[in-house]
């Protein structure tokens, strides 16, 4: 597959970077002389210097020949004219990110679509439903639903106070059906273990799972979690995503406080927010955090332009008693530095756009795919072909071939979800969730032989 | 200032008003017995109305003549000017029919008596054209047709503006036109409904004018004469008060009268932005989302049960409380017992106590001013809150007076915000009205104006104070004139009249009226040196 990537900056560059890796054939299109150079000494993709948006640019790019436009330049504008100019040139899948809520709001006689984009990234939105989800679930390390919510994989930390701490997989198997649930992986010590029926659950431990929605109450029971509701978050940042966040946070908590360093965008803040009060405070000042009362703060979100800022207001919110601190990063540098000084959650927009776009694409032709924060696994979702090397073969069979490092979760028949046991068989038309360490994409190729993920001529 | 441009349309003015007397005139030629030309035009019912057209039309076009209709610069100085000094002299004029009358009906006519006769029609148009309904006419059911009409019909011009009317069919005023609108509709906000200002006006006046027949049918089908549903249709619609009876509503003593009487002084004291777009464009979600009538509403649930459940249960004021209370001629003690048994009657039940609370609460909250009862023998709680609800006044962009229900809210929630940001100084806290933000400017302005209100009561309070024996009197009587109600306590309470103040009461109260009308800040414009400053 033909794919154009216009704009290389950090979520640009990884996306050449993971989709060359797949062997299809890039071309690269960035205006900034240095970043061409230093994408075309590391990658095996053809660059083109220029500013995206000029239709000859597109042209020397050969955009008339390309399967797939993502447009990732830091201008919105850009990225919609690019796909627009796409469309024309007659591109089947164009992909824009946008960052400005103005343009995502379609009003009936107007959209993006029309325009030419046919699927939009918002980071904004995207970063928003993360936080929300560790917002509902406050104990959770790694949450994503598949197949329209019909999935869903939940990752813990094992505490304590969960009925499930001290006992050994088979023991819970007893209580809960492994027809239902199917725990993918234990991670002890930043090592994952493969969950075999001997092993037991230590208090440290995170475990992963996936499961069927139905089973998703029988999971809750297991790990004796609680819908508690949250008294008081508190929102930082001169962002419109502050804005935006506090106002989603409204009905799922009492009180909302919005704390915003500049005094012009905090007047902005308080005018379009109604019940979320707005202070004029800079929370990497500890008194300042102390004025609104912190240590009775459920969570602090740090989402301001500051990554610095963020992450220092978020530790200091943590020590002065705040329970849950999230905050907003673009690097990743000091992640198990941030982590040891007991930060609950670092959130990388970028990371999210990326996973966001490999999200949309392989949903759009090649799968559900990715990739676990606690543990180095990715998941994919394949489609199962008649001419396949795994069609017909029952999972015992597989189990030789896939080595321990490949694990199915969960099979898809005809919008039906089930947790595969040994003697299950694939089939023609199953989509299957494939679980593979990092290092083993590879394998997966080799075994399943998904046509649709590899169309480009093999490396 | 362009004082030319300021005479050319006060002189415009002036001709409107010529225009609206020949509906009374024409009244006043109707009840003639005997129609012998030319005599009947000396008849002296109707003989006041002529000499008012013909003056009008002569100093109207008098003062064109020396005007000019040309205008340099914003027209906010000459927007309120215009206003401020157009209400001052229309009231003059329109007080010619009522002075005519008061002198035919004197046996002799001395300097003294005539002072006396042009401050009483003055206090009496003024009142009328606010919409006060504050009356000096101890007996009005004796007064000619003619004169009884224009009462009410200077309250039905005045309770929609004159200007605005002026405006709405004269779209002459140019830019100044803005200014004017904005001094003569009350309320903080004078929103456009159309983007021609005309055009607003037009609405304005054709929704005023629907609902105003809609009562005239309704109160008709009740009972009433047409001439009197017209009279109290002027009244009510216009939040004014003047009756062609002595005992105001209370005469008909009709439950259905009552009860459409206080529906339509709800309806006057609503923001008429409202019944436009209920009405016409069918936005019924308005009524969901606009605070201001919410908080209207909730205000006058609650005064309604809070006053029918303290007279339900205390029954009128003890008879202490009622001799101790001022009066312009004492009662006999049998006259006290007959009122006293009177009032006793109408809360013999809860339903009816219902029903005669609900009038006075509505009446004194949108400002009108009807009575049905003598709520001045009530007792001193409700008394009070009556007083309260008198500061309170309709909605923004209704007919009432008073402080407005929007600037009541800005003030409780500005305090509010006050006592949170003291104790949390980084707080930013915005005033908003159903999620919108007021900018600080509008809060000032309104807090301002409260200010400035209370200001103007206290010190209009201290020279009547002077003028009047009586504190409880003194006091009310500038409440109930510059919140444009009517009747106050004491003295001047539900059963009593202006007529006893001295003369240099009147002329203090007539500019209360003024003040209260006009919104204080618009005469304060006009008048203040900055503005004549060349």
């Amino acid at each position: 597959m033909k794919i154009v990537i216009v704009g290389a900056g950090m979520v640009g560059y990884s996306l050449a970077e993971y989709f060359s890796g797949l062997n299809h054939n890039i071309t690269v299109i960035e205006k900034d002389k240095a970043r061409c150079e230093k994408i075309s000494s590391k990658l095996d993709v053809f660059v083109v210097e220029g500013i995206g948006s000029s239709p000859t640019v597109l042209d020397e790019a050969d955009i008339k020949s390309a399967d797939l436009v993502i447009a990732v330049t830091p201008s919105d504008e850009t990225n919609l004219l690019v796909c627009n100019f796409a469309m024309q040139n007659g591109v089947e899948k164009r992909i824009a990110r946008v960052k400005s809520s103005l343009y995502t709001q379609d009003t009936p006689n107007v959209s993006l679509e029309k325009l030419g984009v046919t699927s939009v990234i918002e980071p904004e939105r995207e970063v928003m439903q993360r936080i929300l989800q560790y917002i509902e679930l406050p104990d959770v390390i790694e949450t994503a639903n598949f197949q329209s919510n019909n999935i869903y994989l939940r990752g813990y930390h094992i505490t304590k106070e969960m009925p499930i701490v001290n006992k050994t997989l088979a023991e819970i198997h007893q209580i809960a059906d492994p027809a239902q649930i199917l725990f993918l992986v234990i991670v002890r010590s930043g090592k994952s273990i493969p969950p075999t029926g001997d092993q037991t659950l230590l208090p440290g431990d995170k475990i992963i799972a996936i499961m069927p929605k139905k089973s998703f109450k029988t999971f809750c029971t297991l790990i004796g979690y609680k819908t508690s509701r949250m008294k008081k978050i508190v929102v930082s940042g001169d962002t419109l995503t502050a804005i935006h966040l506090a106002k989603a946070l409204q009905p799922l908590c009492e009180q909302v406080i919005l704390t915003d360093p500049d005094l012009e965008h905090g007047r902005i803040a308080a005018s379009t927010l109604n019940g979320v009060e707005v202070f004029h405070v800079d929370s990497t000042k500890s008194d300042m955090l102390e004025e609104m009362n912190i240590k009775h703060a459920d969570c602090f979100i740090a989402v301001g332009q500051h990554a610095e800022d963020n992450t220092m207001s978020c530790l200091l919110a943590k020590v002065e008693g705040a329970d849950m601190v999230i905050a907003l990063r673009d690097d990743k540098h000091y992640d198990k530095l941030f982590a040891s000084l007991g930060m609950d959650h670092i959130i990388y927009p970028q990371e999210i756009t990326l996973n966001a776009i490999i999200e949309k694409i392989h949903m759009v032709s090649i799968g559900t795919h990715l990739k676990l924060k606690s543990a180095d696994i990715e998941i994919m979702r394949i489609s199962i072909k008649k001419n396949s090397p795994v069609t017909g073969k029952s999972l015992r069979e597989l189990d030789k071939v896939f080595k321990k490092s490949i694990t199915i979760g969960c099979i898809i028949k005809d919008n039906t979800v089930i947790i595969p046991q040994g003697d299950t068989i694939i089939k023609e038309n199953d989509k299957v969730l494939v679980l593979s360490q990092k290092d083993n994409i590879s394998l997966v190729n080799k075994v399943f032989k998904p046509e649709d993920l590899i169309r480009s001529q093999p490396a | 200032m362009n004082k030319s441009f300021i005479i050319y349309s006060i002189g415009k003015l002036l001709e409107i008003l010529a225009l609206t007397l020949f509906i009374p005139a024409a009244i006043a030629f109707a009840e003639i017995p005997e129609k012998v030309f030319p005599a009947v035009l000396l008849n002296i019912n109707l003989i006041g109305f002529i000499i008012a057209i013909i003056s009008s039309l002569i100093c109207g076009n008098f003062l064109k003549l020396i005007g000019s209709k040309e205008l340099t610069g914003t027209g906010i100085r000459e927007g309120f000017a215009i206003v401020t000094f157009g209400w001052i002299i229309l009231t003059i004029f329109g007080a010619i029919p009522l002075f005519v009358y008061f002198l035919s009906q004197a046996e002799t006519v001395t300097a003294s008596m005539t002072i006396r006769a042009f401050t009483d029609s003055y206090f009496e148009i003024m009142s009328g054209f606010t919409t006060t309904g504050a009356t000096i006419i101890t007996d009005v059911e004796i007064l000619p047709r003619g004169i009884l009409f224009w009462r009410s019909m200077t309250h039905w011009l005045g309770g929609m503006g004159i200007v605005t009317l002026a405006i709405a069919i004269l779209p002459a005023f140019g830019i100044a036109s803005y200014q004017m609108f904005r001094g003569e509709v009350p309320g903080p906000t004078s929103e456009r409904l159309e983007p021609r200002l005309a055009q607003t006006a037009k609405i304005l006046w054709w929704v005023y004018a629907l609902l105003t027949l809609v009562e005239v049918i309704l109160l008709n089908l009740g009972g009433m004469s047409l001439f009197d549903a017209f009279c109290h249709a002027f009244g009510t619609m216009a939040t004014g008060g003047f009756s062609t009876k002595n005992t105001s509503i209370g005469a008909y003593n009709s439950a259905y009268i009552d009860w459409v009487i206080i529906v339509f002084m709800f309806f006057a004291g609503m923001n008429f932005i409202i019944h436009y777009q209920v009405l016409f464009a069918r936005k019924w979600t308005l009524l969901k989302t606009n605070k201001e009538f919410h908080f209207y509403t909730a205000v006058l649930l609650i005064a309604i049960l809070l006053a029918a459940l303290v007279l339900h249960t205390r029954g009128i004021a003890p008879e202490a409380q009622i001799n101790s209370s001022f009066r312009s001629e004492p009662l006999s003690a049998n006259m006290l017992t007959k009122k006293i048994a009177e009032e006793e009657t109408k809360i013999s039940t809860f339903p009816s106590t219902l029903r005669y609370t609900a009038f006075q609460v509505v009446s004194i909250t949108t400002t009108t001013g009807y009575t049905t009862a003598d709520s001045d023998i009530w007792p001193n709680f409700i008394r009070f809150m009556l007083v309260v609800l008198m500061f309170f006044g309709g909605c923004a962009g209704s007919t009432g007076g008073g402080i407005k229900m929007t600037r009541i809210m800005v003030g409780i929630k500005t305090a509010w915000r006050e006592v949170k940001t003291i104790i949390q100084p980084r707080l930013i806290a915005p005033i908003k009205i159903a999620g919108k933000e007021l900018k600080e400017k509008q809060v000032a302005n309104i807090v301002g104006f409260i200010a400035l209100f209370l200001g103007c009561f206290v010190l209009f309070s201290a020279i009547m104070s002077f003028l009047i024996n009586d504190f409880t009197t003194a006091v009310t009587s500038v409440v109930a004139t510059m919140c444009n109600i009517g009747p106050g306590l004491s003295g001047v309470g539900a059963s009593e009249n202006y007529a006893w103040i001295p003369i240099s009461g009147k002329w203090v109260l007539s500019l209360c009226m003024l003040l209260g009308r006009l919104e204080i800040y618009t005469v304060l414009i006009a008048l203040s040196p900055i503005s004549w400053k060349k």
